[in-house]
């Protein structure tokens, strides 16, 4: 059998393009997480970022706004926990839990009535240049430019964290928001804006799903992917390139599955299905077993709710 | 240029509270004064409130005749008042660079040559790249004081410096403090320890129960008098006698090891020791180098090897707490509110928290309540604990009472052996001295104490024994007549 | 001008009032919401919180959707108040069904008095079972159980979805994706003619007793307390904190299992795709709606219940999507931990100073 080199550079793109939106809301989260806020929502918030791109794709036929558009909604729905959180003092975990419930529901409210309706395409870079470098073409050229920004964040991310006097101060805070609030830091707007920031990323990747990745909108289309991502912020101990690592072996699991159908390996496509959220226990039982290293990487402040006297 | 600082009428409530009634104090640059009073005086409110961190319910601070309005400790930075606070306001997982730079405007090249004048101005050496949680709690507060210097400040407020410090690292501050009034430095120095006032301040301000009770030079005073002013009563010096010594061997721990697996704490590496009935074992060093995980490895919460402890001719290393509880052990750790005892939980529930066979709290897995009440009365009158209503939340009780409390639960059921952690920490004069004249009484009914603590005097009035803890390792144990501060100060500090 | 004030303790009859507030502000919210969608808020609400318990069936399926939530909040709430986060309950109870759904598959058109309780164990072991990853591996793997818990329930529902369309498939059943119905022996009976609430009932109320009985009478109930308010405090009493935690989660799991058995022995009588709307996630509100407390959640669970039979009410009537009770559930929560400032702090309305 004759494997054709491109072929395989199509394999590591549609690895790399089912990567994105993991991408996209570990990044976001992990920027949350830093400032010390454990936002167990971003399920909910993709998935508003999703419906909200759909709608707005097919109501105003712009995708700048649709992209936009999910990012805002993204933002909007997180402002929600930021203010329980940070302003009412609510605990961590529950608020997470019912952003996620609330935002499955209303985007299934508001995606009534976009099932069904077949999406746009979304115009990709480069694509002209695809055939002119074997294997690397595919892999390098023909993309959404969501695409690549979600490979660029994780650098991104990384230099605001190690290199920007804000990133610092988020970092600060993580550590701690009693110190950070004694130097005069102003540790609610910060995290309200690592919070936000968060909204706006899972949005984005919740839109990346229903207008790019599969164009359509189905209920409840994330599918675990928001969960999976705050996985992988353990998974990279919140160190930003690691995610990249890690989305790129979620991405390698979901691919990996058609391609076994295809060949006609006989395992039940549940089993298939199942594997990554198999394999995110196993890749979190492996990483928690160095509890060292957990604590030292894990922001010391995490989930703690932080209240100023006066 | 001479730098006054005036603090109006300063006035801060909290819920059943005045934490600072009424206060009004002015300083000159040039001379070092001292904030003294006891636990809970209302000095630390008072800084507080200098650096921005609180804001007075009425009053006003002026600096060279110019009202501040202090709504952030970002506005105490921009009117040039520095604080070192009692509590480090550090980020540990931070490198100490980035420590200094966080609240800095300027370039990062040009406030490293900064920190490297100053340090080299100083005497100070502290890497700069390295994590600040691998730093000894004296370079942390060395980064504290830098990062106030940084500023060029006019005020620089101290809040408890020496807690943290060995005698010798307190003279090289000493020293330093001294430098920087001699520089036009205007420093305040918040303390309860008289010594400390008499060896560096010029003048002295005394707080007691949120009010100001006198100021005065220091020339004027001595430690008495000071003591008279801080307590608002003559105090009662409590000695103890000389135990009769018995040789008869209560504990033994034999090659006791403990490496842990979360980075914020300390390994502990081989210690030995043993104590006598009727002995009282202390064991002093500065916090953070191995006390909090050797009193968990005493207490059963970390467990060891079998043989590493033995206790009453039993090998006990690898029981739980409870299990050693029917061994005749209690304890009472440093953490009053967050780990002797639940401040949300009905006084009597906090005392079902010591539990063994014999009390019969829980039969048959079920509680018995009336037996647990009918013990806690018990303990609140044979303590003394100020309440009669075992039904409050422990949270309405101070801290003294809620310490009673504690070393109450722990002591009722007549164990062999007391395991305690700085008893006496952030309590008033009155609490502590109970507390003191408890543990006297203890080992007069030859029972044994090992007494944790950081705070030296303690140690030396109620030891018979004292070894010191540095780096998780023990120093030889010695008899508390042949040792003074000064020694304890040197092997605290490491030296050998 | 509003002051914010923080309450020397926090209030207790403020306790158990926000509960209520969070529910009145919920049914505001949700009248806007309707409003905004183009709806008459009024009868909207009508139609989702009184038309569908106006009549005996109603309340009837009242009770049949209120049994499974009371039941997995009173297991969730052992977890919650010893700080366990087990938020995989919808996993336990598929896992639950499926295992009882096996063994009154095992007992197909046999008869015999042995046979529901043996599958009503076989739901609870399934659930314990299940329960136990979570627990064991946060227990001796450290690791985080809010993730484990919620992988496993995509995979059990996975793992369900294999069973009914391939190897447990009804021969006869023209490939639906479901199983052979099970034996009358197999089945909750039911307690009135015509009506589908069933004997599950029971169990739920079962629990409440039991765990009433164990929070405020037992030993294990205190030391579930203590941890819940400090993990240093259960260290230093000494109690024995692993066992614990893996109990809890077993507690629970059973639970969540035994709810799973009423979905698929009461009035269904199979195993089929979608057991669950989503019960183990409901759940979790239930049980920080009812406070944790048995009796408070009984209350909770009728509540939330509603959310449930109003949405499919006001469907068929005002053709209202029926995810707006997920909305209503997901507003109940935030209107709830929102309220809850009030325990902690007063707010004082205090006249206009110049």
């Amino acid at each position: 059998m004759i494997i054709d080199i491109n072929f395989i550079g199509l394999i590591i793109a549609s690895i790399m393009a089912s990567a994105v939106p993991l991408i996209l809301a570990s990044c976001g989260e992990l920027i949350t997480e830093r400032s010390g806020v454990l936002n167990l929502g971003v399920e909910g918030m993709m998935i508003i970022g999703a419906i909200s791109g759909f709608a707005l794709m097919t109501v105003t036929g712009s995708l700048i706004i649709a992209i936009f558009g999910a990012m805002l909604a993204g933002v909007l729905i997180s402002t929600i926990f930021a203010f329980l959180t940070q302003t009412l003092i609510t605990n961590h975990v529950a608020t997470g839990l019912a952003l996620t419930i609330f935002g499955i529901g209303i985007s299934a409210m508001i995606g009534k009535n976009f099932v069904g309706i077949p999406g746009k395409e979304f115009p990709v870079l480069f694509e002209g240049l695809k055939d002119t470098i074997p294997l690397l073409g595919p892999i390098l050229f023909g993309h959404s430019i969501v695409f690549y920004f979600a490979f660029a964040l994780p650098f991104i991310t990384s230099y605001f964290l190690k290199k920007t006097k804000i990133g610092l101060i988020v970092r600060a805070i993580g550590d701690s928001p009693e110190s950070a609030s004694n130097q005069g830091i102003n540790v609610r707007l910060v995290r309200y804006a690592c919070i936000l920031y968060g909204g706006a990323m899972s949005g984005l990747a919740g839109a990346y799903l229903s207008m790019i990745y599969t164009p359509q909108w189905i209920e409840n289309m994330t599918g675990g992917r928001g969960w999976i991502a705050l996985a992988l912020v353990v998974f990279s101990t919140w160190n930003p390139i690691k995610i990249l690592i890690g989305a790129m072996i979620f991405g390698g699991l979901t691919i990996i599955q058609f391609h076994m159908q295809a060949i006609g390996v006989r395992i039940p496509v549940q089993f298939l299905t199942a594997l990554p959220y198999i394999v995110t226990i196993i890749v979190l039982v492996v990483i928690s077993r160095d509890s060292r290293k957990i604590r030292l990487s894990t922001p010391s402040s995490l989930g703690k709710s932080f209240h100023k006297d006066n | 240029m001479n730098t006054n600082l005036k603090i109006s009428n300063v006035t801060k409530i909290y819920p059943g509270c005045v934490a600072n009634d009424n206060i009004s104090l002015e300083f000159n640059s040039g001379k070092i004064y001292a904030l003294l009073g006891e636990n809970g005086a209302g000095k630390s409110t008072l800084v507080k409130i200098l650096s921005g961190v609180i804001i007075p319910d009425e009053g006003k601070i002026y600096l060279n005749e110019n009202n501040l309005k202090l709504n952030s400790p970002l506005d105490a930075k921009k009117n040039d008042i520095g604080m070192v606070f009692q509590h480090f306001n550090l980020f540990e997982t931070l490198s100490v660079f980035e420590n200094l730079i966080i609240d800095s405007d300027e370039q990062r090249e040009s406030v490293r040559e900064k920190i490297d004048a100053i340090m080299k101005k100083y005497n100070f050496s502290i890497d700069l790249d390295i994590p600040v949680l691998n730093l000894s709690a004296g370079q942390k507060q060395k980064v504290e004081i830098i990062r106030c210097l940084i500023r060029s400040p006019k005020v620089l407020i101290m809040d408890e410096p020496t807690s943290v410090l060995t005698e010798q690292e307190t003279s090289e501050l000493f020293l330093s403090l001294k430098k920087f009034s001699d520089e036009g430095i205007l420093i305040i120095y918040i303390t309860h320890k008289l010594k400390e006032v008499m060896q560096l301040c010029d003048e002295v301000a005394v707080m007691r129960r949120g009010k100001l009770v006198s100021v005065s030079e220091i020339k004027n005073e001595n430690i008495e008098s000071l003591a008279n002013k801080m307590v608002g009563q003559n105090l009662k010096t409590i000695k103890k006698k000389k135990a009769k010594t018995s040789s008869d061997q209560l504990i033994k721990i034999t090659n006791l090891n403990f490496t842990s697996e979360d980075p914020f704490e300390t390994n502990l590496m081989d210690i030995n020791f043993s104590v006598n009935r009727g002995e009282c074992l202390g064991i002093a060093g500065i916090s953070g180098n191995g006390q909090s995980e050797l009193f968990q490895v005493l207490s059963g919460e970390i467990i060891s090897e079998k043989n590493s402890i033995e206790f009453n001719n039993n090998y006990i290393g690898d029981l739980s707490p409870q299990e050693r509880r029917e061994y005749l052990m209690a304890f009472s750790p440093e953490d009053r509110l967050e780990q002797a005892a639940i401040p949300q939980m009905k006084i009597f529930e906090n005392v079902a928290l010591n539990n063994f066979k014999s009390s019969n709290f829980f039969n048959n897995g079920l509680i018995n309540e009336n037996k647990i009440k009918e013990h806690s009365k018990k303990i609140i009158s044979d303590f003394n604990v100020n309440t009669d209503n075992i039904e409050l939340k422990s949270q309405f009780l101070s801290g003294g009472n809620l310490q009673k409390l504690i070393i109450g639960r722990e002591l009722i059921t007549s164990p062999d052996l007391l395991i305690c952690f700085n008893p006496t920490w952030g309590l008033d004069v009155g609490a502590i001295n109970y507390i003191h004249e408890t543990l006297i009484k203890i080992n007069e009914q030859n029972k044994s104490i090992i007494l944790i603590s950081t705070d030296t005097d303690e140690l030396l009035k109620l030891s018979d024994k004292i070894s010191v803890i540095h780096k998780g390792k023990l120093s030889k144990i010695m008899n508390s007549e042949e040792v003074t501060s000064e020694k304890l100060g040197i092997l605290m500090g490491g030296a050998n | 001008m509003i002051k914010i004030v923080k309450r020397d303790q926090p209030s207790r009859a403020i306790f158990f009032f926000t509960p209520v507030l969070a529910i009145i502000l919920t049914l505001v919210a949700g009248g806007l919401i309707f409003f905004i969608l183009g709806f008459k808020p009024f009868e909207a609400l009508k139609f989702f919180f009184i038309v569908p318990i106006a009549d005996k069936y109603g309340f009837s399926e009242l009770l049949l959707k209120a049994t499974p939530l009371c039941l997995i909040a009173i297991g969730l709430s052992f977890c919650f108040k010893s700080n366990n986060w087990n938020i995989g309950a919808e996993g336990q109870l598929t896992f639950g069904a499926i295992v009882s759904g096996g063994v009154a598959l095992l007992f197909y058109e046999q008869e015999g008095f042995y046979i529901l309780p043996t599958v009503i164990l076989a739901g609870a072991i399934g659930g314990m079972l299940y329960a136990s990853i979570p627990a064991i591996l946060k227990t001796y793997f450290n690791t985080n159980e809010i993730l484990v818990s919620l992988m496993l329930v995509y995979v059990s529902k996975l793992i369900l979805d294999y069973l009914v369309v391939g190897p447990w498939s009804n021969p006869e059943g023209f490939n639906f994706p479901e199983t052979r119905q099970f034996s009358d022996s197999a089945k909750l009976p039911l307690l009135f003619e015509g009506l589908r609430i069933h004997a599950g009932i029971f169990l739920a109320l079962a629990a409440v007793v039991i765990s009433w009985f164990v929070f405020y009478k037992t030993y294990l109930g205190f030391q579930m307390k203590v941890s819940g308010f400090s993990l240093k405090t259960a260290k230093y009493a000494g109690y024995k904190g692993k066992k614990m935690i893996i109990l809890v989660f077993l507690i629970s799991g059973a639970c969540a299992g035994l709810a799973g058995v009423g979905e698929i022995t009461g009035p269904i009588g199979q195993l089929h795709r979608e057991i669950s709307p989503d019960y183990g996630f409901t759940a979790i509100i239930v049980a920080f709606l009812g406070r944790l407390h048995p009796v408070g959640i009984i209350f909770a669970s009728l509540v939330v219940a509603i959310t449930y039979l109003g949405a499919e009410t006001a469907q068929i009537f005002m053709q209202i999507p029926k995810y707006t009770g997920q909305v209503f559930q997901g507003m109940i929560l935030f209107f709830l931990l929102a309220s809850d400032y009030l325990l902690f702090f007063k707010i004082k309305f205090i006249g206009l100073k110049k």
